[in-house]
């Protein structure tokens, strides 16, 4: 057998690589953790600070496929009907969703609109709809070229959906003007329940770990990018 | 609970763990913050930078210029949150009648008419929760720099609290965006948004970012054995 310079390049690295994958390391404090498979349903935690390492979920993909298919299906309804009507001395005015952001827009405040905007519509559609891709594409076992985008922007934009928030508004809205009129509940208002429930269940049930693991691919070892000086070579 | 390895847990003297299982950092190891992939970290000239193989995104020891990043987000919502609390957020009309609020005389006025608890959640989500947050994160960024020997494991419950918490603010906004579709008819009652809501969503949103750019594993970069187990 010989051994050239290259192979022994390559052995080295994959031998970095096997080291490395049976290590975790924590997030909140960078503790050096040697890896293990838990069972499904529990729950991995750092020794020292306590911090979640990861969950294995139980039967991860097919709850997130139902609960994110819910979820659309009440996305519509929860934000085209009238969620609240209000009435006093004759007059009659209906609320829904959109149309918060659409007065707020009309009345001057973009930056607002565009915030609520955010909050509460275009990032609950957004994660329902990635997660949605991203459960669909492990239960058929397919590779799309953008799981690995998709499953990048799912953890960035997780806390940016704020449905429950919402319904604290809603309900404080709800006393504040109870002295001034009646305050009806519209039928979007049980769609929106429903939709927050779902949303926040296809959160839940989504594995993050599962996806990566699924996603790993045969490149191993980091890359170097970006280099303004170039490689010596 | 399955912790991760039983032994390493029930160990009461958990700092022989800490020796035994040192930084990652120390040994040249690196966690994706995006894929948590982990990976040894290859060695770079100037001007390169590590790519994970697995997302893409680009891999360090710790978050770029953490604290720096950190500050600025935080001076940013302590100047704002002036005009956040001064300002009317919004004015309700009654026929012709009624004053813009700021966000306490809001709070104020349910406490008046006996909704005490509404009160003390719009009390705690929309004044208590900013404050808790900038000064807490203005206390792990002092502890960082002034090399504070504190508990680390509180310092870090303390900066998971904050990071739970803040999204809680927007209920405010919120609540605004509702009430002015709601109540409006005219010259019989309206509600219109002022520019204290504006200041005050931006405090929200820019504590929520330095949250973000806080990295928690410089807390744990601190010398403070003596205090920790």
């Amino acid at each position: 057998m010989s051994f050239s310079g290259k192979e022994n390049f390559i052995s080295a690295a994959s031998f970095a690589e096997q080291a490395s994958q049976r290590m975790l390391v924590c997030h909140d404090c960078d503790l050096l953790i040697p890896g293990c498979d838990i069972a499904e349903g529990r729950v991995a935690k750092c020794p020292r600070c306590k911090a979640v390492l990861f969950r294995h979920k139980k039967n991860s993909v097919n709850r997130t496929l139902a609960y994110s298919i819910s979820g659309l299906m009440l996305y519509l309804p929860a934000n085209l009907l009238p969620l609240l009507s209000f009435e006093a001395m004759g007059g009659h005015t209906i609320n829904a969703m959109y149309k918060g952001v659409k007065v707020l827009w009309s009345q001057g405040y973009w930056w607002m609109a565009f915030l609520v905007f955010l909050c509460s519509m275009l990032m609950p559609l957004i994660e329902l709809l990635i997660l949605f891709f991203i459960a669909l594409n492990l239960k058929l076992r397919r590779r799309s070229k953008l799981l690995a985008p998709f499953a990048k922007l799912a953890h960035l934009i997780s806390q940016w959906g704020m449905l429950d928030v919402y319904l604290l508004g809603i309900l404080v809205a709800i006393i504040k003007m109870g002295d001034i009129g009646d305050i009806l509940v519209g039928p979007a208002l049980w769609a929106y329940v429903a939709l927050m429930g779902c949303s926040i269940a296809t959160a839940v049930s989504y594995d993050e770990h599962e996806v990566w693991q699924y996603l790993d691919a045969a490149r191993p070892l980091a890359r170097v990018q970006g280099s303004t000086t170039g490689l010596d070579s | 609970m399955a912790v991760v390895s039983k032994a390493l847990d029930s160990n009461p003297q958990t700092s022989t763990v800490c020796k035994q299982y040192p930084m990652a950092a120390m040994r040249g190891i690196v966690r994706c913050a995006t894929c948590h992939k982990v990976l040894q970290m290859p060695s770079l000239q100037r001007g390169q930078s590590a790519v994970c193989p697995r997302c893409h995104s680009q891999l360090h020891f710790r978050y770029p210029r953490s604290l720096s990043r950190t500050w600025a987000w935080l001076l940013t919502a302590f100047v704002l949150f002036f005009p956040a609390n001064l300002l009317p957020v919004m004015t309700v009309m009654y026929f012709g009648d009624g004053q813009p609020d700021t966000i306490m005389s809001g709070v104020l006025h349910l406490l008046e008419e006996g909704q005490y608890p509404v009160g003390i959640l719009v009390f705690v989500a929309s004044i208590f929760v900013p404050l808790l947050k900038m000064t807490g994160i203005a206390f792990l960024l002092l502890i960082v720099q002034l090399q504070v020997p504190l508990s680390r494991r509180q310092c870090t419950l303390l900066y998971r609290f904050i990071e739970l918490i803040g999204r809680w603010s927007m209920l405010d906004l919120f609540m605004i965006s509702i009430l002015v579709t709601l109540v409006d008819m005219g010259s019989l009652a309206s509600v219109t948004a002022g520019a204290g809501a504006t200041a005050f969503a931006t405090v929200v949103v820019v504590t929520m970012f330095a949250a973000h750019t806080f990295d928690p594993r410089l807390i744990w970069d601190l010398r403070s054995d003596k205090h920790d187990k």
